[in-house]
């Protein structure tokens, strides 16, 4: 596996994704279950779309 | 994955193919969203405030059990599924349609198998929570990471050495089923003191 550079990249393309969606729900939607469930939850989906795409 | 994804953007454009395949994982995440979301604001309706209290203590309970399978506290079964994505979709739909499916068919994330059991709770909590916005954020989200991780192994491949990119991941299938089952357990752990 080569070009981490690039790699990094695209994997911080899916964070910022993810932190401006939880941030967006967060301040306009005002959520019912609160705003830190909802990021965490948003951080969730990350690692594990990030990990499951990642597997054979 | 990757072994199968890699050699499909190798025909036509491959930055286009990839992008399909990335907007396809954001439709597919959005739209399992809408459906769970538009489900949770019925459960809402129903059951008002009191589906917060069910929220903190099904998710957390549900974290907590995946949690301690993917990390291999509990030997049990794994509730998961054999199909996978049809091969041929590319051949029957079309190059480009059959890469943005092959994206929408992952992004839905409960239609192909789950190798970690975390991965339940993305579509638990979207439906629990009772929310639509919350709901699309949390799918979409998922759907968005999945396929930019595959546009990040496909591109980190130096040629067109797939077989061995695979290798490379499966070696490293038990890291990561661990950081997913700790990721868990910390969500977990905060949303019960939220």
């Amino acid at each position: 596996m080569a070009r981490p550079a690039y790699l990094g990249g695209v994997l911080a393309l899916a964070g910022v994704f993810g932190l401006v969606a939880a941030a967006l729900v967060g301040e306009t939607a005002a959520p019912p279950v609160g705003a830190l469930p909802v990021f965490v939850l948003v951080s969730l989906s990350l690692v594990v779309g990030l990990s499951t795409a990642a597997s054979p | 994955m990757v072994g199968q994804i890699g050699p499909l953007v190798q025909v036509g454009r491959k930055k286009t193919a990839l992008a399909v395949h990335v907007l396809g994982g954001i439709a597919g995440g959005a739209t399992i969203g809408l459906l769970l979301g538009f489900g949770g604001e019925l459960l809402r309706a129903a059951l008002g405030d009191t589906l917060d209290t069910v929220f903190v203590v099904v998710v957390s309970a549900a974290l907590l059990y995946t949690a301690s399978v993917d990390l291999g506290l509990l030997k049990v079964p794994h509730l998961t599924w054999v199909r996978q994505t049809p091969g041929s979709w590319p051949c029957s739909m079309g190059h480009y349609p059959g890469i943005f499916g092959w994206g929408f068919d992952l992004g839905l994330g409960v239609t192909t198998r789950i190798p970690y059991q975390s991965t339940l709770i993305v579509p638990l909590a979207a439906f629990l929570c009772g929310d639509l916005a919350t709901a699309v954020a949390i799918t979409t989200t998922y759907g968005a990471a999945r396929a930019l991780a595959v546009v990040a192994a496909v591109e980190s491949v130096p040629g067109d050495d797939y077989g061995a990119a695979c290798d490379a991941i499966q070696e490293r299938v038990v890291p990561l089923k661990r950081l997913v089952g700790v990721t868990a357990l910390v969500i977990a752990a905060l949303i019960m003191i939220s």
